[in-house]
């Protein structure tokens, strides 16, 4: 019985970390044809919401993916924690009842004529196209860097996939077990939750002293800029725990290249190239729009979300300024901050609300606030809740839970709050 | 707690649990009805419910206890994960249900005892 106990509370104070709008429950009786690209946590969690929402509409969702990884979890499997299967779901699971799924990817947007065009070649007419590919991990981006060579000569990166993170694991145990030096740290790009690569060095750190071996590595984390989380005081307090852990800081360092046969990563710097040896490395990949999004007009025309590809949108309602009958939801969306599935959960329910408002005929008023969440795990037990705005205010859901304390209610949310919270938004019902 | 809704906590609660939520759901229930069943039996004189009582007390404290220390445990982490009020405070009521459980099995248990010994009086 101590499972539901502890799901209860976990469950309660997750449902509030990721909970939206009041559901106003208004429906549209319009029949608009509706594509949502992409099935992940943006993509399904539309469908459902649309279906109930707008139940004359023709819904398609396109994704060739028949897996469904809950990604929040890749940290919990490097921890050697969880399992694959623990985070591995399957699409068909969550697809409510006639929405039509095509197992193809989008190839091609033309929101001039209004249609995909699916890798298969199918023409898609649509009404209002919902864009949730999520983003491309870019691995070879890095020199030499690909994404076969996690779990292999000291490389580990917990964002390819299940796989991936359970190798990396492997790979912090080998080099637990050898010593030498671990290197951390983020692409220079816009990234999907910001505070992973900062979780792993605090797990690898956490895990190096339990096992009494923590004199034997040196943990070095290359941040891309001064900063190592873009959020003020997040940033100060991690750098304070850092230095307590005896886990060096290196400003202002990109990787650009890798050797793994000599076990070598060059980083850019204001100063030149620099190359580091390393034992271990957690190689994090720049991260773009997938190439069709990429190739398509709908990406910003300038300014700094342009070069990457991602797509154009108001950040309050996500809109395609120049399309209107176009949204971006999700990681792919041109906004600041959001790239999370706790803002999956606030955006979902802003663009939904917009337009069933708007196909009856009423004013669309909703608007998303750029909540973006991670629970930043500083170690076996133990996390920090942060959560922010586009301000880069903190917004903590509950006033009892201080977001800058290493506290195990905040593990808790992690650990036994999330998944469930995740599935239920998946079907559209939290 | 801006924004509480009972509907997404039952939906995450129902997520969470999978094919064991409706199967506690019940649990719960039959439970509850058993306590219910056991304390209206227990207000007739002579069948031991102060003693009933006194010991599904004894039993839910002791069980608390034990629980405080388990729940840690079960979320993979350990008790000296445990680092200031907030956490000692929600490991508490978090240990408070399944004693909970423990205390009306006991209830349970002593009001059937009870009311074989007040038969064999009889
Ligand atoms: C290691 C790690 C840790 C994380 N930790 C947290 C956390 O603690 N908290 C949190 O809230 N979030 C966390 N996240 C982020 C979260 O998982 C993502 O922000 C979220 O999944 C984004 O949802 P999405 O729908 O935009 O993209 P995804 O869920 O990635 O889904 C995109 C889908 O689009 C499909 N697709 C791609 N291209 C096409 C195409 N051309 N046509 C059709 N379909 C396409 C893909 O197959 C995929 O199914 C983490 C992510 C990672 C990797």
């Amino acid at each position: 019985m101590d499972r539901r106990t502890f799901l209860g509370a976990a469950g309660a104070l997750a449902v509030t970390q990721m909970m939206p709008l009041a559901a106003a429950a208004q429906i549209s009786a319009a029949k608009p044809r509706i594509v949502i690209a992409g099935a992940g946590a943006a993509g399904l969690s539309l469908a459902s919401r649309l279906r109930r929402r707008m139940p004359q509409a023709t819904i398609t969702i396109l994704d060739a993916r028949r897996q469904h990884f809950f990604q929040p979890g890749f940290t919990l499997v490097a921890a050697g924690l969880w399992s694959p299967a623990d985070v591995t779901f399957g699409n068909a699971e969550f697809l409510p009842q006639g929405v039509e799924w095509i197992a193809e990817a989008a190839a091609e947007f033309d929101p001039v004529a209004n249609v995909v065009v699916t890798t298969g070649s199918r023409r898609l007419p649509y009404d209002f196209l919902f864009v949730a590919t999520g983003l491309f991990l870019d691995y070879r981006g890095i020199e030499g860097m690909e994404e076969g060579l996690i779990g292999r000569d000291g490389i580990a990166s917990i964002y390819a996939g299940p796989e991936a993170a359970a190798a990396s694991w492997r790979a912090i145990e080998a080099f637990i077990d050898r010593g030498g030096t671990g290197l951390f740290g983020r692409p220079p790009t816009e990234m999907k939750c910001a505070g992973a690569p900062l979780k792993i060095a605090f797990i690898t750190d956490d895990r190096a002293r339990r096992r009494g071996r923590r004199g034997a590595v040196e943990l070095v984390y290359n941040a891309h800029r001064e900063a190592v989380f873009a959020v003020r005081p997040v940033d100060a307090r991690v750098k304070e725990l850092f230095a307590g852990r005896g886990i060096a800081i290196n400003p202002s360092h990109v990787l650009v290249a890798i050797d793994p046969g000599a076990r070598k990563a060059v980083y850019r710097t204001p100063a030149g190239t620099v190359t580091m040896g390393y034992d271990f490395i957690h190689v994090v990949p720049p991260m773009r729009a997938p190439d069709a999004v990429r190739n398509s007009p709908l990406p910003w025309q300038s300014g700094p979300l342009a070069a990457d590809g991602w797509v154009e949108a108001d950040r309050a309602t996500l809109r395609h300024p120049r399309f209107p009958n176009v949204f971006a939801v999700g990681d792919i969306a041109g906004v600041p901050r959001g790239k999370t599935a706790a803002s999956v959960k606030w955006q979902v329910p802003v663009v939904v609300e917009n337009l069933v408002a708007e196909t009856a005929g009423r004013e669309p008023t909703a608007a998303y606030n750029g909540y973006t969440s991670c629970p930043m795990v500083t170690g076996y037990g133990r996390a920090m809740l942060i959560e922010f705005d586009y301000a880069g205010d903190l917004t903590p859901s509950f006033p009892f839970i201080a977001p800058l304390d290493e506290l195990w209610i905040s593990w808790v949310i992690e650990e036994k709050g999330l998944k469930g919270a995740y599935r239920a938004m998946l079907r559209g019902r939290a | 707690m801006r924004d509480f809704d009972p509907v997404a906590l039952f939906a995450i609660l129902e997520e969470s649990l999978g094919d064991w939520f409706w199967p506690l759901v019940a649990l719960t229930v039959a439970l509850a009805v058993a306590v219910v069943l056991a304390a209206v039996r227990l207000r007739r004189p002579g069948r031991g419910g102060r003693r009933a009582v006194a010991m599904a007390i004894a039993a839910g404290a002791v069980a608390a206890i034990g629980f405080f220390f388990a729940v840690p445990v079960w979320t993979l982490a350990g008790i000296d994960s445990l680092n200031g009020p907030v956490d000692y405070l929600m490991a508490a009521a978090m240990a408070l249900v399944p004693a909970a459980v423990v205390a009306a099995l006991v209830f349970i248990a002593a009001a059937a005892r009870g009311r074989r010994n007040g038969l064999a009086a009889s």
